[in-house]
């Protein structure tokens, strides 16, 4: 190959900059029209989404991005069950510094399925974020804490719905976690322990006798005053990160230690939930485009493939899409 | 400019100043002594008339009525003194207009010209000459100009006359840059006798505290130097009531200040209030108008303006060039027609760094990158242009940092791109090509420029010439850097002789344009090429370091890789792995040599065997052979272990020597003279207190007789055979070997110094031959051995790399070299280089060297007594 001025002129042509927004929207709708996906969806709690253990991070040493952050997000998630899930987040990121950050994360859901339909803020999840800086790669640790808003004890027609219908899990919890991020790999890991209950929800399943739902009510586990057990996640990615887009796969597996707790009205005490511990495993994909250092697009997909056997949290989904706007300033 | 004749009341207002009614009146004379066929008058009228309209800044008339005098004077024999007058008007016509290579291709006629070259109006062309040269960033050749002036002048006038003045002034100016105090003594002087002459408020004493003002600015005196322009200010706004060129000069000094002050707003103000004047003068197309746009738009950068200074920036290249209209902000413009190569340079590299900015502050679109990139290449093909203007090698060497920082940043965006692209290996030969054009582009040129005057048919007679002219500035160089006191009569014979050369060189160029086309054809760099040309096996390591980071660019047969690594104490591991090596100081040494290994040794494919590496700055004092992988049963892993390793000045000259290798015409050439085997053995004639070296006897007889039992034939000189004259004879050129054990000396501050030294036989051979001698030999070895102490090292240029033996030997024609990096012991040297030889000789049609010298550095690691590297390392191998 000769090299002079022509080789770079003839071929490095700019390429045109609508053809990855483009690309981003045909997944999107790809994506958002894929409710036939038959895997299990995502189990995560709030912390999988916090501070250095969120997916598809950015990763650019020659871009000084702003400190602050805004992200939209808007996420849809079919349950076990029927009910859909979707869900706008509001995560505000005000950066103290290059190496610290704080995170304040508030979701407004709505659920719709066969039983009724809620709709509400979701737990606030704060966190705080310390960032080293490293010349081929970035350390992150969060510590965070997620509150509850509510009591999980939303009611439909026949009296309180079922976990999956909440848009509160009625815990306050501790977060913890840290990352590792390069060119091309993140690796984060967290734990998320629920320290004060005040589930009060009361779904129980001869509420819904003799009613249209009879059939299928049972899909529903039972989840009174229901404690959580702690969670610990592990995510891995391998990103392919250019110029102005990113795209990439991981893995996201969530384990919960011990069984969850739920009181149990036949016999007047709290019970141990069988089947309530063990690994989730979920398959993800991310892609996201930087429109400029302001704004980005970004959507994660997120597909089951090993789930919990009982989940009476209602954190149990087929499939998640999630579709961000970010706005840094 | 012209004296007063008779024509009184147009002179006086010409002396005056009132530039427009003199020029009427000169116009309306020389109608007159047009219709009375006075051709005398008509020429002198013209010229006067010309100056005039200098002086009231219509340059395009006044070059007009210059050309018209020219011609009439061609009509009519005319005396040389008023041509040399006309050209001198037209000169200065094209210099005000921006016109610099119109002036400078005026004064060279005026030039040609002179009757007598120590005339006060020889001293006028040679004044003008080196502002012109300035302009143009020839500052040798302008410094050598004013001297001349100076000399002539002072000779003539004495020290008090204002044109002794002029000449202080532009010699304080452009001393500037490399001696604070010369220039300010120079501007002193200068000052003083314009005050005398002039006064206070005159416009010779402001043009000299302009000058005052940026000699302090320049030495960061920020105070001293507001003071200097704040008087200029004054002096300017009594004596011009409105815009004048001067005036927006001293504008733009301001701003450049509130600029460094971080007054970004006044800046801004003061260079468009700049603007508007050189506008208002000049039109839209004048370098001054070009540099005010590049200075709005590094304020307006610095403001964190991107998309405004990228505007400012591409206004600033289109003020620039002449037939060119600004289109869009993306438009790359043809190098044609430019007014200031050095402006145009720095408006390309500004709208790069300004793209650059608009991407990573704000867009982060890749075509902002690519463009940034596109900039950078079309510097690159401008470095290449302005390289054939610069006359001499200090000043081409000198560009050589400009080119570096243009490299640099060309390096950055490629690899940059390169990691964030689907495109990786475009860009990674971007990357490449840019580290290849920074290494030996001057020595590339140089030969070039040798390869076309084979190539163009330029008889003997003149090629011979040009060789006696060369010599005798090699020799007036060596004088002149051997006694700094002697300056003033050497300096003028070598500026007399560096003169006659270029003109010499130009004529050359004139009536042969085939050499003309080959010398400037635009480097062709092909890296497929090289590739096809690379002995199986081998690997290309090129090398670019940017302050902490260093890149190296893998080239292979089939492939090309590019890593980017952290170095941020190289340069203290470089001299840390070289100290230890030589004072033997083990455990320093395998600390620094891992670490150096780390940082420079990517992981190879493993097919590879040999490494040809492509070194950069201070890593050409590297042997990187001894770099330690690891240390396994307390024994080092050294990087011979795994590779033979070689050296080259950049990859370009590794192509042409690879192809000359196996070309026929070179095949074919007579080397029937086999090896020649120089060792002076004693040094006592030369002044240095240099010890005897009774091993190298030994070496090059052991040397011979490998020889004559191979292959022979062998050609020993020993001690006052052992000649320079011997060496200098035309048939060096039919050895295949040139073998010299003897003592060396590189002179890292003056290159020109460095020598290997032989024996006398006349005052002109006096037995050291130096570097600028052996530009002149005629080698055509397929190896030249320099066994012999730090034969490889020498000055390490920005953006040229090492200057010293080596360079000078490859450009004489040696094919491969062996040199030493510290001296070495008589014995160690000896066992090396007769293992090498004997390794060589089992296969001595394969001039593939490399693998020969890692046998016999083998040899010697596996040896009892010389196993440590500081016995084995320092012979490296350029070539292959």
């Amino acid at each position: 190959m000769v090299f002079h001025k022509p080789l770079l002129i003839s071929t490095l042509k700019p390429k045109g900059s609508l053809a990855w927004p483009m690309v981003f929207m045909i997944l999107v709708i790809f994506f958002m029209n894929a409710p036939s996906a038959q895997g299990q969806g995502c189990s995560d709690a709030g912390f999988c989404t916090m501070g250095a253990m969120r997916p598809d991070q950015t990763y650019n040493k020659e871009v000084k991005f702003r400190l602050r952050a805004l992200e939209v997000n808007y996420y849809r998630g079919e349950s076990l069950a029927t009910p859909i899930i979707s869900a706008v987040n509001a995560d505000f990121t005000f950066g103290i510094g290059e190496n610290y950050a704080i995170q304040a994360k508030i979701p407004f859901q709505w659920v719709k399925g066969q039983l009724g339909e809620t709709q509400g803020l979701g737990d606030i999840s704060l966190s705080a974020t310390r960032s080293f800086e490293k010349k081929d790669y970035t350390l992150g640790i969060t510590l965070g804490a997620k509150v509850a808003v509510g009591n999980a004890s939303k009611e439909g027609s026949n009296g309180d719905l079922p976990m999956y219908y909440q848009t509160s899990l009625g815990s306050y919890d501790l977060v913890l976690g840290g990352s590792l991020i390069n060119d091309k790999w993140l690796l984060a890991t967290g734990v998320q322990i629920p320290i004060i209950h005040r589930n009060e929800n009361d779904f129980r399943w001869g509420h819904w006798k003799e009613t249209e739902h009879e059939e299928y009510v049972f899909e529903y586990n039972l989840a009174n005053q229901l404690q959580r057990a702690p969670d610990a996640m592990l995510r891995v990615e391998r990103n392919w990160r250019y110029v102005n887009y990113n795209f990439g796969i991981g893995t996201l597996a969530i384990y919960r230690f011990l069984k969850d707790k739920r009181y149990d009205f036949q016999q007047d005490k709290t019970i141990q939930v069988a089947k309530t511990s063990g690994l989730s495993l979920n398959l993800l994909a991310n892609a996201g485009y930087q429109i400029n250092v302001r704004h980005a697009i970004k959507a994660v997909y997120a597909l089951k493939l090993l789930a919990r056997e009982i989940n009476p949290d209602g954190l149990s989904r087929h499939a998640v899409l999630s579709v961000s706007y970010v706005y840094r300033f | 400019m012209l004296t007063a004749q008779p024509y009184q009341k147009a002179d006086s207002l010409y002396e005056a100043g009132q530039y427009e009614s003199a020029s009427r009146l000169y116009e309306e004379r020389f109608k007159v002594s047009a219709g009375n066929n006075d051709q005398y008058g008509f020429i002198w009228n013209l010229l006067m008339a010309a100056n005039s309209h200098i002086g009231s800044h219509d340059y395009l008339t006044a070059s007009r009525y210059a050309d018209t005098a020219l011609d009439s004077m061609a009509a009519y024999a005319s005396a040389p003194s008023l041509w040399v007058r006309a050209y001198l008007v037209k000169a200065e016509s094209e210099l005000k207009s921006g016109r610099n290579d119109q002036a400078l291709e005026a004064l060279k006629n005026a030039k040609v010209k002179l009757e007598n070259d120590t005339s006060l109006l020889a001293a006028e062309v040679y004044n003008d000459l080196g502002v012109v040269y300035w302009n143009n960033n020839n500052t040798t050749l302008a410094k050598g100009y004013h001297q001349k002036a100076l000399t002539i002048r002072t000779a003539q006038l004495g020290n008090a006359h204002e044109l002794v003045a002029d000449s202080y002034l532009n010699l304080g100016l452009i001393y500037i840059p490399e001696d604070f105090l010369q220039a300010i003594t120079y501007l002193d002087k200068a000052l003083g006798l314009y005050k005398s002459h002039h006064g206070e408020n005159s416009e010779e004493v402001a043009l000299t505290y302009t000058n005052l003002a940026s000699a302090n600015k320049y030495e960061k005196n920020t105070l001293e130097a507001i003071t200097y322009l704040d008087r200029t200010d004054q002096i300017w706004n009594s004596l011009y009531p409105g815009s004048h060129p001067n005036k927006a000069f001293t504008k733009i000094g301001q701003a450049e200040i509130l600029l460094e002050s971080g007054k970004l707003d006044e800046a801004q103000a003061k260079a468009e209030t700049a603007l508007q004047m050189y506008t208002e003068i000049y039109g839209e197309k004048h370098p001054e108008i070009a540099n005010t746009y590049l200075l709005i738009g590094e304020i307006q950068l610095t403001a964190g303006k991107p998309k405004l200074a990228m505007a400012s920036f591409q206004r600033a290249i289109y003020a620039n060039l002449q037939n060119q209209l600004y289109t869009n902000v993306f438009e790359l413009p043809s190098l044609e027609g430019y007014l200031n190569a050095d402006i145009l340079l720095s408006a390309l590299q500004y709208k790069a760094k300004a793209l650059e900015a608009l991407h990573y502050d704000q867009s982060l679109k890749p075509k902002h990158l690519t463009a940034a990139l596109l900039c950078y290449e079309l510097c690159d093909e401008l470095l290449t242009k302005i390289r054939q203007i610069r006359k001499n090698e200090s000043d081409q060497l000198r560009l050589g940092a400009v080119a570096h920082n243009i490299y640099a940043e060309g390096i950055r965006i490629a690899s940059y791109l390169a990691s964030h692209s689907m495109s990786a290996t475009r860009y990674r030969l971007a990357a490449f090509y840019f580290m290849e054009r920074s290494k030996a582009a001057v020595l590339h040129s140089a030969i070039n420029e040798t390869h076309a005057k084979s190539f163009a048919g330029i008889p003997d007679s003149l090629l011979l010439k040009e060789e006696n002219l060369k010599d005798k500035i090699a020799y007036l160089e060596w004088q002149m850097a051997q006694s700094p006191t002697g300056l003033d009569s050497l300096g003028s014979l070598l500026f007399q002789s560096r003169n006659e050369l270029q003109g010499f060189l130009e004529r050359l160029e004139r009536q042969f344009p085939k050499y003309y086309e080959l010398k400037y054809a635009k480097p062709d760099f092909d890296v497929a090429d090289l590739q096809s040309s690379l002995p199986s096996g081998t690997a290309l390591l090129s090398y670019f370091i940017d302050k902490d980071e260093t890149y190296c660019a893998v080239v292979t047969e089939k492939k090309i890789e590019l890593y980017t690594k952290d170095t941020p104490d190289f340069a203290r591991l470089v001299s840390g792995m070289r100290n230890s090596m030589k004072y033997r100081i083990r455990p320093a040494f395998i600390k620094s040599s891992q670490q150096l290994y780390d940082q420079l040794i990517p992981d190879l494919q493993e097919h590879i065997s040999q490494l040809l590496i492509v070194p950069h700055g201070m890593m050409s004092t590297v042997p990187f052979e001894a770099l330690v992988s690891e240390v396994s049963e307390g024994q080092p892993q050294y990087l011979a272990h795994q590779y033979a390793v070689s050296y080259a000045l950049s990859a370009q000259l590794t192509i042409d020597n690879l192809k000359a290798a196996y070309r026929p015409a070179d095949h074919g050439a007579d080397k029937s003279n086999g090896i020649l085997l120089m060792a002076p053995v004693d040094f006592k004639q030369h002044n240095e207190s240099l010890s005897s070296l009774p091993g190298s006897r030994e070496e090059v007889k052991e040397i011979r007789y490998l020889f004559l039992a191979e292959k022979g034939p062998a050609h020993m000189r020993l001690q006052h055979s052992a000649s320079e004259d011997f060496i200098k004879c035309d048939s060096l050129a039919m050895y295949k070997y040139l073998h010299f054990a003897t003592h060396g000396v590189v002179n890292e501050s003056k290159p020109a110094l460095s020598r290997i030294f032989l024996n006398a036989t006349s005052p002109s051979n006096d037995g050291s031959l130096y570097s600028g001698e052996i530009y002149n030999l005629k080698i055509n070895a397929d190896l030249v051995t320099l066994s012999a102490c730090e034969t490889g090292l020498g000055k390490v240029e920005v953006g040229e790399g090492l200057v010293g033996l080596s360079r000078s030997l490859t450009y004489a024609g040696a094919h491969n070299l062996i040199v030493s990096l510290w001296p070495v012991s008589d014995a160690a040297t000896t066992g090396l280089m007769v293992q090498f030889y004997k390794e060589h000789l089992h296969h001595s049609m394969n001039m593939i060297f490399a693998d020969d010298l890692r046998s016999a550095k083998l040899e010697m690691i596996n040896s009892e007594n010389y196993s440590d590297p500081y016995f084995w390392a320092p012979f490296v191998l350029i070539g292959l």
